[in-house]
């Protein structure tokens, strides 16, 4: 009995120490995952460097791609409930209720120096928190038009400069483009949530007040909404039902003189043969003055719950880098970030329909300092107003009065100060 | 003796079903009262990740005064009325001319109840491209006659009545399914017996079936109400509550509410009020039910 119980107390004593011996020879790898957007171009381009990133690095990478819907769903829920799932986070200004939940990267950049040579403005763009940097920029974009140039040369027409000269010029527009048989502008007003484009790209005024409340500036506002009645007049009739695609396959089709949408959805097919039959025909405008185009800047964030910030890191800085930034663009058509691309004599000279106009809006162009809510219940009023149920005043009136029940996140407020959207 | 052993029998039997009422507690009745809680006081889960104050009805009176969700509300009992009388009425139609046992009647059945068993987001996906006013198949036919057919989504009330029709369109075939079952139900010697009496078609359908299957449109009724107050997905995929306001339910906006915004407090305050008129209308449906059982069948 005595040997019996001799034999127990030995193996519990080498059983754990054995196991704990086993598990110190091989050390589980560093894991971390990225979660971004499924659109088959930011994800593939991911999955293309993933192999590379971790033979060199020894990092194991899991890359999670999903829906825009779902991947904010996913990204805030990870954060908000703290478990960590996700370490490194692609998202945009719509991420500004989670902002807390994201790790300060100013060490990160200070060491690495990450931020020279991006485009002018580009680092005060990312998204701040209590004054430290948390996002780091990838895939830019902004609002603008896309016209036939083929046209607008034959016609004697050019590009207008600000809004008044595009306004003044829209009735030539529509006399080139009925003698075409063509719609003038083409917008994907089915699509709700891009309504206040049209409104961004010639509004210069304050989003929030000097006590930190959202309001739009009046009269500004009212005049920009009065524009747009002008501006909708020459748009296709059936404009309030077109997708982003129906607009895009409409522009592409050759059916439509201008397109106001996001460029990088709709560049490369315009430059395909197979998918355009504007190929070599159109250009991008310069968005007029006054007024700051939408921009859309995808950006990668460090959750605070990930276990492995250091890998995190070098994740990101293997995901955007100069190199990365020409193959991304030529590979998968991302809009680049850095300013050596635009100059890259071969792209330039490829793309010089476009580069000079993109490079230019994307300077340009801010995020507006808008909550979900807030953006939400301004793009829905923006659809009464495109559908006539509202007159510009009515329109303006009825969003401050909404608006000024709303909280501005700490984080967009602080933003909007970077980039002068406050009163 | 035997009421002592009946007490046990119902004891045990208690104990047997213990279990189960258990898990519906913790299931049902515990995130029910959770949210009702969560109702009375501040929480958005931006600012925290715990429950806040205690603010009394004041999310109630928000919503009462947010006209957004006014809207909703007038919105969701509009698709909720039109959707629901539609589908009854197309439901006893089809089954009343589909009711039967012959290869061709059940084969038309077959098709009938198809679209019911299609997931609601891939019928309104299916939909959204069926009513594209450019390349969409329902314009595409509205075009051969002719006419250039309208921009369905990208009008208010037309988006509304299409919203209402993929409705209709999804669900008829579950008024169809049941009115089905209630005209089988109807014995053979009654109509014979009518129609010895020289009763015609029509006063077959006036004096026998009507009054027979009223019990049954009921249950359909009920059903329908309910889950018309409660329609999402088919709005979601198509018209995301645009243009403007014009198809935003108080479903969806209860879903922005407490998923985009993260406004829990006033999300689970909207969701009450929701649930209290779904309430509302049952117990209302169940008393006519009744008074209409009483009159047609005195019971």
């Amino acid at each position: 009995m005595k040997k019996i119980w001799l034999i127990l107390v030995v193996m519990t004593l080498i059983i754990p120490v054995s196991v704990y011996a086993g598990g110190k020879k091989e050390e589980a790898p560093v894991a971390v995952t990225f979660s971004l957007m499924a659109a088959g171009t930011y994800d593939k381009a991911a999955e293309e460097i993933k192999p590379q990133f971790e033979k060199e690095t020894g990092i194991q990478l899991t890359i999670a791609a999903f829906p825009w819907a779902t991947l904010r769903q996913n990204n805030t829920t990870d954060l908000l409930t703290g478990t960590g799932k996700y370490d490194i986070m692609s998202g945009s200004y719509y991420l500004a209720d989670v902002y807390s939940h994201f790790i300060s990267l100013d060490d990160y950049i200070k060491e690495s120096g990450f931020g020279k040579g991006l485009l002018s403005g580009f680092m005060e763009k990312c998204e701040h928190f209590k004054g430290h940097q948390i996002g780091l920029p990838y895939g830019p974009d902004a609002y603008g038009m896309l016209y036939r140039k083929d046209l607008f040369d034959e016609a004697g027409l050019s590009w207008p400069a600000t809004w008044d000269q595009f306004m003044a010029m829209l009735p030539r527009m529509k006399a080139v483009a009925d003698s075409h048989g063509m719609d003038t502008i083409v917008f994907s007003g089915g699509a709700p949530e891009q309504a206040p484009a049209l409104f961004f790209d010639k509004y210069d005024g304050y989003f929030i007040t000097k006590d930190g409340k959202y309001q739009l500036e009046r009269n500004k506002a009212i005049e920009v909404l009065n524009t747009d009645k002008e501006l909708l007049k020459y748009m296709a009739g059936d404009f309030m039902g077109l997708s982003i695609d129906d607009a895009n396959a409409r522009f592409l089709d050759g059916k439509a003189l201008s397109i106001i949408c996001w460029p990088s959805f709709i560049v490369a097919a315009a430059d395909n043969p197979e998918k355009s039959r504007v190929v070599g025909k159109w250009s991008l405008g310069k968005s007029p003055t006054p007024g700051r185009p939408w921009l859309s800047l995808w950006q990668i964030y460090i959750s605070k719950y990930s276990k492995n910030p250091d890998a995190a890191w070098k994740w990101a800085m293997a995901y955007i880098n100069e190199k990365n930034d020409v193959h991304f663009f030529k590979t998968y058509g991302i809009g680049p970030v850095f300013e050596s691309t635009y100059k890259n004599p071969e792209l330039a000279k490829k793309y010089s329909h476009y580069f000079p106009a993109q490079s230019y809006n994307l300077t340009r162009a801010v995020n507006p300092p808008l909550s979900g809510e807030s953006q939400d219940y301004f793009a829905s009023v923006l659809g009464e107003f495109g559908l006539g149920k509202l007159n510009a005043r009515e329109a303006v009136d009825k969003i401050n009065e909404k608006w000024a029940t709303l909280p501005v996140p700490e984080a967009l407020s602080e933003n909007a100060i970077i980039t002068g959207q406050v009163e | 003796m035997v009421i002592k052993k009946k007490l046990l029998e119902k004891k045990v039997l208690l104990l047997f079903l213990l279990p189960a009422i258990l898990i519906i507690l913790i299931a049902q009745a515990y995130p029910l009262l959770y949210s009702l809680s969560m109702s009375f006081r501040h929480w958005t889960l931006a600012e925290s990740l715990v429950p806040q104050e205690f603010v009394g009805f004041q999310n109630y009176i928000k919503a009462f005064k947010d006209p957004i969700f006014v809207n909703a509300f007038k919105i969701s009992m509009l698709f909720c009325i039109a959707a629901t009388t539609f589908e009854i009425l197309f439901g006893f139609i089809l089954a009343y001319f589909t009711v039967g046992e012959t290869f061709f009647l059940r084969l038309s059945r077959t098709i009938l109840i198809l679209p019911m068993v299609i997931a609601p987001v891939a019928n309104g996906t299916i939909w959204r491209m069926m009513l594209n006013s450019q390349s969409g198949l329902i314009n595409q036919l509205i075009g051969y006659l002719g006419i250039q057919g309208p921009n369905w989504l990208g009008i208010p009330n037309l988006a509304l009545v299409s919203v209402i029709i993929i409705d209709i369109w999804q669900w008829t075939p579950f008024a169809v399914v049941v009115f089905l079952a209630g005209l089988s139900m109807i014995p053979d010697e009654l109509y014979d017996a009518a129609r010895v009496d020289g009763a015609g078609r029509m006063k077959i359908l006036r004096y026998i079936i009507i009054p027979y299957i009223f019990p049954v449109a009921f249950i359909v009724l009920l059903f329908r109400l309910v889950d018309t107050l409660l329609v999402i997905d088919a709005i979601y995929t198509t018209t995301f509550g645009g243009p403007g306001f014009s198809t935003n339910v108080i479903t969806l906006f209860i879903y922005w509410q407490a998923l985009r915004y993260f406004n829990i407090s006033y999300a689970s305050a909207a969701s009450w009020l929701l649930s209290i008129c779904t309430l509302a209308i049952a117990f209302s449906i169940m008393r006519w039910q009744n008074r209409v059982k009483k009159r047609l069948w005195g019971i």
